[in-house]
């Protein structure tokens, strides 16, 4: 009774804010809900007929939900999603408020199943209030630690809360992150573990990479291969923590600049080949997460095969977009591993390519710019670069103590809509490289071009 | 000419893009024809306190500054006093800074001992007092120093430590007597990242100059094309409502 009353009460609060055009519309059913039942969340998660899987973890939530929910519509299931930016609880009560009936009741289909992403440090409240099937723990970089505090706290937190959560928890996690296995190892019930298992380099982690010492003893770790940042083969030479070997691996990657990216999926025996649209190592790991989570929910390989095929970048992601026949690459960029990674497959790239770059400070951002310092901008060939957005100065600066400005030439235009009209005039391809709200107001001026739809999902 | 650089615990102490201040003083010497050679100072690694003219620490983890601070403990950290004493400069940003007070004391009373560089305690407040963070502009001696700050603890001087600058817009040390860093001979600490040096060029010219002071005493560096440098400044500034001067 409770229930059907918070949640006609939170529509009507997101209508209500929808007509008025408040704003913030995504949150205010959930809110509103929240506050007149707070348990809701959990009573409306356990009506999903076949259970809900949570992905978490800094970098690659969002593609590996996607890639996740494609496997499992493959496999003829009804899948629910989060919408982006709603991945705290008042976003999932919003977003599950959406498919109530008017008395109060979820309407799904005897199939549904329910992917949901979390956002990492809200995984702390809401897990012990939620029973997932599966949690998928992806990785923890350093972001925007002006919002969430430090990599540590949330590895610590992870595993008091997974901890709790009992055996029916399924965790899948990344072999490859120490801070990852140090929190999820902490589960009493299932536990599959990912990561990449190609011939690597036994390097030294760049000095940006976040956590490559011990999460035991504190010691620095022995990398005998590292993919990027802290991710790899490690081994702590002190106390022996060392990383799993994985369940899921991949294996000969091929993966060279913005090109698709192929690998072996091995598990166990059996091998397969699968060729991803999107590029990178990032989307490698994104696949095997979203592989893993698959099996842990009894998806068949062949299915994982055909989802995994089947998808096509998101938002921001290596997506591609012709405007007046100059063709724009879209490179979402939130934090130093994640730049970092984009830039390294950039510079795979022999030929220099025209730049639009836009660094922004808003709270989505962070708005503490100093990780541009952490970004080896270094070697990147540039025909051109226009660097834009609320701190475009302090990219410049970054640029030009990278080396970039010595040959190349770095405009500064702090105005988005003159900065893209700017790059635009250029040949050939544009690559744009943009923080999250930078990446949505550069859309939203393609949007009032008419070179884009205005309705799209993260 | 050359000057050689100690970059104490880059793995560990670099939670800001702290390093971003290295590359800045490798880059502003190279543009002059200084060699800036940089040795890489690591756990148990300890360094010739003769063969540094500047030392440089960033901020950590609460696990990595622990490991810190027990390697300063062991040896290190007399040798950094030594350096110091000997004339080299120093700079400490943030948990580095913190490091090189007397102590740190955490909110449930343990303590993290510093190397006693600067009279200065740093006191954690406990997790329900909200963190400092934000854009910070501080009067330095020779103008306004512009950085980003994010700290939990609170840091006390006593009498033998001056400040570093006093804060016109954000926290700083304290948010109680209005100062922000502090100064012990060519001892700098400050909690303003950013990263610093690269947005605020008067003060990384400063370092350099005391660093070159002791083998080169009548070097005068020659000045930079530094507009990209202050309109990051001034853009930094902006942020902070205070006017620019
Ligand atoms: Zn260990």
């Amino acid at each position: 009774m409770r229930d059907r009353l918070a949640i006609a009460l939170g529509k009507v609060a997101g209508s209500l804010t929808r007509v008025l055009r408040l704003g913030g519309g995504t949150a205010i059913p959930g809110l509103t809900a929240l506050k007149l039942s707070p348990g809701i969340l959990e009573r409306l998660l356990e009506a999903i007929p076949q259970g809900f899987v949570f992905v978490t973890g800094t970098n690659g939530k969002t593609t590996t939900a996607a890639m996740l929910s494609r496997i499992l519509s493959a496999a003829g299931h009804e899948v629910l999603n989060n919408r982006t930016g709603s991945n705290l609880a008042r976003g999932l009560v919003s977003h599950l408020i959406q498919r109530t009936s008017s008395l109060g009741g979820l309407k799904v289909q005897p199939n549904s199943i329910g992917v949901f992403e979390v956002d990492e440090a809200a995984l702390i409240a809401i897990l012990p209030h939620a029973h997932p099937r599966v949690l998928l723990l992806t990785n923890l970089f350093r972001d925007q630690l002006d919002r969430y505090g430090e990599i540590d706290s949330i590895s610590k937190e992870w595993g008091r809360v997974i901890h709790a959560s009992g055996k029916s928890l399924h965790v899948v996690l990344n072999a490859d992150d120490p801070a990852v296995v140090h929190a999820g190892a902490r589960g009493q019930g299932d536990i599959s573990t990912y990561g990449v298992q190609a011939a690597l380099d036994a390097r030294v982690p760049d000095e940006w990479a976040d956590s490559a010492s011990c999460p035991l003893c504190s010691a620095q770790l022995h990398y005998r291969g590292l993919t990027f940042s802290h991710l790899g083969d490690y081994t702590c030479p002190d106390c022996g923590f060392e990383r799993p070997a994985p369940g899921f691996a991949a294996t000969e990657v091929d993966s060279v600049g913005l090109n698709p990216a192929r690998f072996t999926l091995r598990r166990g025996d059996s091998l397969d080949r699968i060729d991803l649209d999107p590029p990178g190592l990032f989307n490698v790991y994104n696949a095997l997460a979203a592989a893993a989570a698959a099996s842990a929910l009894d998806i068949s390989a062949e299915d994982v095969k055909t989802g995994l095929e089947g998808f096509r970048p998101a938002f921001g992601r290596a997506e591609r977009l012709v405007v007046d026949g100059v063709e724009l690459v879209f490179l979402l960029v939130k934090n130093p591993a994640g730049a970092n990674e984009v830039l390294r497959s950039l510079r795979q790239d022999p030929e220099p390519a025209n730049y639009l770059m836009a660094l922004n400070d808003r709270a989505a951002d962070g708005e503490d710019v100093s990780w541009i310092w952490d970004i080896d901008f270094d070697g990147l060939m540039a025909k051109s670069i226009v660097a834009t957005g609320d701190r475009a100065e302090d990219l410049a600066l970054r640029l030009k103590y990278a080396g970039l400005s010595d040959a190349e030439s770095v405009i500064v235009d702090a105005n988005s809509e003159s900065a893209l009209s700017r790059i635009l005039r250029s040949a050939g391809q544009v690559k744009i490289l943009a923080t999250y709200t930078a990446m949505l107001e550069l859309r939203k001026l393609l949007v009032e071009r008419g070179v884009l739809d205005p309705y799209w999902i993260e | 000419m050359k000057l050689r650089l100690g970059y104490l615990y880059p793995d560990l102490m670099n939670i800001y893009a702290d390093r971003g201040n290295v590359d800045c003083l490798r880059k502003r010497c190279e543009w002059r024809g200084i060699a800036l050679e940089i040795e890489r100072i690591g756990l148990n690694c300890g360094f010739d306190p003769r063969n540094v003219d500047i030392l440089f620490i960033g901020g950590g983890q609460d696990r990595q500054q622990q490991a810190a601070s027990k390697d300063l403990a062991k040896r290190t950290g007399s040798l950094v006093r030594e350096a110091v004493d000997q004339g080299a400069v120093l700079l400490a940003v943030c948990g580095g800074y913190q490091l090189m007070g007397n102590r740190y004391v955490a909110a449930d009373g343990s303590e993290l001992a510093g190397i006693g560089l600067f009279d200065a305690e740093t006191r954690h407040p406990g997790s329900n007092v909200p963190r400092c963070i934000g854009n910070v502009a501080a009067e330095w001696q020779d103008g306004l120093l512009v950085g980003f700050e994010n700290h939990g603890g609170r840091t006390y001087l006593g009498p033998q430590s001056e400040p570093l600058a006093r804060v016109v817009a954000g926290v700083g040390n304290n948010g109680e007597d209005g100062t922000e860093g502090a100064r012990s001979g060519l001892a700098f600490g400050t909690y303003l990242h950013g990263s610093l040096l690269p947005k605020n060029p008067h003060f990384a010219d400063f370092l350099l100059q005391a660093a070159l002071q002791r083998h080169h005493p009548s070097v005068k560096l020659e000045p930079l094309d530094d507009s990209e440098e202050w309109a990051a400044h001034r853009a930094a500034l902006a942020k902070t409502g205070v006017k620019s001067r």
